[in-house]
């Protein structure tokens, strides 16, 4: 099996999902509108408080999580509304390319939604950042997005089987990115154990290594942050890649994979 | 050869608030050759749709075996998902906001079609289920029938040799439904097995070899749609034209099961329930001067009807 091909086929109809959401008009003025509104809110909780620092942590923060972690976990609970899941699971093909490719196209609405937010904050709260520090903010939103794609990939192979848990672990999932990444309270604020959840949980490494770039850390520090997102992000993405398709296997034992 | 087996089939859930399980498939036993067009008929609920989840390979039986082509499908996933094709009934199983083509494209790639095949492939099939001229519209727009088309293209587009179409002219309008069984109709002459789910007794009696009739998840026959009609031969029926008197007359004799008013006037069916029954009746219209009568075995519908009996909507 062409597990690329498959891939690139399964995107198409991701980039359609999205086509039945939005137009640029709607992404535009519906969307960016909702996530700038909630962004700006958090920012100007650090502007009341009258600290310049906790603006700028909570703008860093709001502006790398913006919109990350929505919808992709439903593109498969879509597979059970269409009725395409079962025969998905009866393929000879394995389902995690499929399932990779139509949740794929959130990556970059999420990429998209977090940088648009900074343009907008920096500009409107007058934060003017050093020029090589500005490059950093796509590389680390992109691997934050992959990240907590790869964690979604896991989260969609269990929503394929359970779609009635889709918007528990949406809310879940971006919920636990918003409280344990850093974005609006510094993790080391919680206990130990949930720090240790932090240290492999999505977007809590980029977003340090992107703090620290624009603080002017050192490149080392910034490198190491990043490396460590990528390691989460692989490590996610192994545990889905392992998972999917026997998570649909113990639909076969339980019964739970209906035929259409 | 036989394409499909069956052998001491069992599939049992357990409900969480009930204490006894429900038996889906009790022992089911069947072969079916290749190269059938096979039916299978039964009420909702009678295991129809369990068995080709088993042959399907997306529900593990909790008894016996079962297996296509000679291999088993609890293990031989790779094998058995390669060889079968599924065809469904109704909207489900299709991405709406796909094109025909599309769809085909994307199916292909995940039976494992190389991509400098799948475009010819494609075309070929849009071509024989006759949705060349809409396959770039998205599926969203097309009527039942196309989308039926389609699904069945897209159970073929691994070219596979058994097909399970679970009630494929389900919501069909008559002449949709006419053109889709003679598409069957075409894969029984290129040597497919076909196991097929339906209520449509005429859809049974025109397309298939052999009928299964299914209830309670147990076989109860499988036969030609013709033989299953000679079995039943007790059951023979009398349509004759006479007066209310007669026919409540006919109704009296010990072993008239039923008498019914056709739609003809003055006109009315008796069932029978064997052969001397049969000539009791027929000396009854004699002896009362009627002279329309016609005797004729049972439609696959009253079969089906004497052997699973009128249950209704009761599951």
């Amino acid at each position: 099996m062409n597990h690329w091909h498959v891939f690139r086929v399964a995107l198409l109809v991701g980039t359609r999902d999205f086509r039945l959401f939005w137009n640029w008009r709607t992404w535009l003025f519906g969307w960016m509108a909702r996530i700038l509104t909630s962004a700006a809110s958090w920012v100007l909780v650090g502007e009341l408080v009258g600290d310049a620092g906790r603006l700028n942590y909570l703008l860093i923060g709001n502006a790398s999580i913006a919109g990350v972690g929505t919808f992709a976990v439903a593109a498969a609970a879509w597979e059970r509304w269409d009725g395409t899941y079962s025969l998905l699971v009866a393929a000879p093909s394995s389902m995690a390319p499929a399932m990779m490719g139509r949740m794929a196209i959130w990556i970059f609405h999420w990429v998209a939604s977090s940088l648009c937010t900074f343009a907008v904050l920096l500009t409107v709260f007058g934060w003017h950042l050093p020029f090589p520090a500005l490059l950093v903010i796509p590389l680390g939103v992109t691997l934050l997005a992959l990240s907590t794609y790869s964690l979604s990939l896991l989260l969609g192979a269990w929503i394929g089987l359970m779609p009635a848990l889709r918007n528990i672990s949406i809310n879940i999932l971006t919920t636990a990115i918003l409280v344990l990444s850093g974005a609006i309270v510094p993790v080391s604020f919680w206990p130990r154990w949930v720090r240790a959840i932090a240290e492999v949980f999505p977007a809590t490494h980029a977003l340090a290594g992107i703090r620290s770039a624009l603080a002017g850390g050192s490149a080392w520090l910034v490198g190491q942050e990043f490396a460590l997102e990528v390691a989460v992000a692989l490590g996610w993405l192994s545990l889905a890649l392992l998972s999917v398709d026997r998570i649909a296997e113990a639909g076969r034992a339980n019964g739970s994979i209906h035929l259409s | 050869m036989i394409a499909v087996e069956a052998v001491s089939l069992g599939r049992s859930y357990e409900p969480r608030r009930r204490s006894t399980p429900i038996r889906a498939l009790d022992d089911f036993s069947i072969q079916i050759e290749k190269g059938e067009i096979h039916g299978l008929l039964g009420p909702n609920g009678a295991g129809k749709t369990t068995f080709i989840k088993i042959l399907s390979t997306l529900l593990l039986p909790t008894k016996g075996s079962a297996f296509v082509l000679g291999r088993d499908v609890t293990r031989e996933l790779r094998f058995v998902r390669s060889s079968i094709g599924i065809v469904l009934g109704g909207d489900k199983g299709l991405h709406s906001q796909l094109s025909a083509r599309e769809t085909l494209v994307y199916w292909a790639a995940l039976y494992g079609v190389p991509s400098h095949e799948s475009k010819s492939r494609v075309a070929a099939l849009l071509e024989r289920v006759g949705l060349t001229e809409r396959a770039d519209a998205w599926v969203e727009t097309y009527s039942r029938g196309m989308k039926q088309r389609l699904h069945l293209a897209r159970g073929l587009i691994a070219n596979a040799p058994v097909l399970f179409l679970d009630e494929p002219t389900i919501g069909m309008d008559p002449l949709a439904a006419l053109d889709f069984r003679k598409l069957i109709a075409g894969l029984r002459d290129e040597g497919r097995t076909i196991l097929l789910t339906t209520h449509d007794m005429a859809e049974a009696e025109a397309v298939c070899d052999r009928v299964s009739l299914i209830d309670h998840g147990k076989l109860i026959a499988v036969e030609t749609p013709a033989t299953l009609g000679r079995l039943l031969s007790q059951f023979e029926r009398v349509d004759f034209g006479a007066s209310a008197v007669i026919a409540e007359a006919v109704r009296s004799i010990d072993g008239v099961t039923q008498v019914s008013v056709l739609p003809q006037p003055d006109s009315y069916r008796a069932e029978v329930a064997d052969r001397p029954t049969l000539s009791a009746v027929l000396a009854q219209l004699v002896s009362a001067g009627v002279t329309s009568v016609r005797t004729s075995p049972p439609s696959l519908e009253e079969v089906y009807i004497h052997l699973i009996g009128d249950r209704g909507l009761k599951v």
